[in-house]
């Protein structure tokens, strides 16, 4: 199935290194004319590379999807292409947190589950690791951080496909933080302000993602 | 004596006067049964007076049997389940499934087949009990297949817990044909009590749900690793009671 989308693959890498799996997964990600761009960037911190994404992606009119996924991540080639095909505007997978249950289950940086939508879940939040947001989505989240005042101009270097290009302004859509004595990771308030703008955080369970520790650096 | 197992319910507390009879029917004969405790899950937005152990998990909307289920099943505490219908009678073989699984059986089915008791005899059935289901019989006549997860079965808790529960994407009974379909695809050992057949009180659950057959199908298609990955995020995720409440910033795009 073709599904008209000009995605943007979006990675934030802390040295520059993608896994080789994430890389095969992109070369089989299109279906011809469909075929997404791709961009990284480079910085100590993830959330300040997830911000450089956000807004390169919001700066170029052209782009329909911006698709994050971290670079140690390993997916389905046709993991974009069931994406898209959902329709909807945010959908998540389930990304195994570091370490396991007593019982040697795997743990999911997902939120509680609060309905169901077909054949997705619908968590109050769900990891950024692999997180496709439409472009009505991505535009929400830059809108929630204008209006708080979180834009700051920062250099952090970003390489990708042509036309896709860093920005000298950055939204601060995903930040870390402490609230009522607890950490909460980047994506929590990211999620918090897509739900506040309507959009549920949809997550599909099927598509299996598995991380590559060489790959972080 | 201690329960050996917990048989977990789950209704509306707007439900139809008859479907109340059913359920005081199934914990009437329940009661019957003391190596098995009982744990009712109340859907709906207010709790109503307890009938026996139970839950209440807020949800105003219709009722979601596999959630209800699974909030029971995280709630027992228990190392072996029973899940029942309250349509269908607790069968009298369900103590002897219950027996078997703590032996080490992973899911017992009590019995095989079902009767779907004509609308005219249910009343006298189920104020009979086992014996009114032997004139239903004699009016319905051979018992139909069944759901190897409809109706009543036993299965130990981690057993459960591996299948990720009861599918709450599916409406409508679906969710019993799902995790059925689990059971066969993840390979659980299963045992089936011929004896005698399951009576239920009630329409058969509809079987041409168009969007619960569409979400069928796409089960099908995924591969042992997708099904296993899809069964550890239900089990982390399902059975929370408070899913259907609403929290700052529902959405629904």
């Amino acid at each position: 199935m073709k599904i008209a989308a000009n995605v943007l693959v979006a990675m934030a890498t802390v040295d520059g290194r993608v896994a080789a799996e994430a890389v095969a997964m992109l070369v089989g990600a299109g279906d011809g004319d469909s075929a997404p761009r791709f961009a990284a960037a480079i910085d100590a911190e993830r959330a300040p590379g997830r911000n450089a994404l956000v807004s390169a992606f919001h700066a170029d009119p052209a782009g329909t999807h911006l698709w994050l996924v971290d670079p140690d991540l390993v997916l389905p080639r046709d993991a974009l292409r069931r994406l898209l095909a959902h329709g909807r505007d945010v959908v998540a997978l389930p990304v195994a947190l570091p370490g396991a249950t007593v019982s040697g289950e795997p743990r999911f940086d997902l939120g509680p589950l609060v309905g169901e939508d077909g054949a997705l879940f619908v968590h109050e939040r769900a990891s950024a690791a692999a997180m496709l947001l439409s472009r009505a989505a991505v535009d929400a989240l830059v809108d929630d951080a204008k209006r708080d005042g979180r834009v700051y101009a920062a250099d952090v270097p970003l390489v990708g496909s042509d036309g896709v290009a860093a920005t000298a302004v950055h939204y601060e859509c995903f930040r870390p933080q402490a609230r009522d004595g607890a950490w909460l990771a980047d994506d929590v308030p990211a999620c918090a302000a897509l739900r506040r703008a309507g959009f549920a955080i949809h997550v599909d369970a099927t598509i299996v993602a598995h991380r590559r520790a060489c790959a972080v650096g | 004596m201690p329960s050996l197992a917990t048989a977990i319910l789950t209704v509306r507390v707007d439900d139809a006067p008859a479907r109340r009879a059913n359920l005081d029917a199934a914990l009437a004969r329940l009661a019957r049964m003391p190596a098995i405790g009982v744990l009712v899950v109340e859907q709906g937005s207010l709790p109503a007076p307890a009938s026996a152990r139970s839950a209440f998990a807020y949800n105003p909307g219709e009722l979601r049997t596999g959630w209800g289920l699974n909030v029971g099943a995280l709630a027992a505490g228990a190392d072996i389940l029973v899940f029942g219908d309250p349509d269908v009678l607790p069968p009298s073989t369900l103590d002897t499934a219950v027996a078997y699984a703590a032996r080490g059986w992973a899911l017992v089915k009590p019995t095989r087949g079902r009767i779907v008791v004509p609308a005219p005899e249910v009343a006298r059935v189920r104020a009979m009990g086992r014996e009114g289901a032997m004139v239903a019989r004699s009016i319905a006549g051979e018992p139909e297949d069944d759901v190897l997860c409809g109706g009543w079965f036993v299965i130990r808790a981690a057993t459960f817990a591996r299948l990720g529960g009861f599918d709450e994407r599916f409406p409508d009974g679906f969710e019993r044909l799902a995790l059925s379909w689990r059971v066969e695809r993840l390979r659980v050992a299963t045992l089936e009590l011929d004896d005698e057949p399951a009576i239920r009180l009630a329409g058969a659950p509809r079987d041409d749900d168009g969007a619960a057959r569409a979400l069928q199908s796409s089960l099908d298609g995924l591969d042992d690793d997708a099904l296993a990955r899809l069964a550890q995020v239900q089990a982390q995720s399902g059975g929370r009671r408070d899913k259907y409440r609403p929290s700052p910033g529902s959405a629904g795009r």
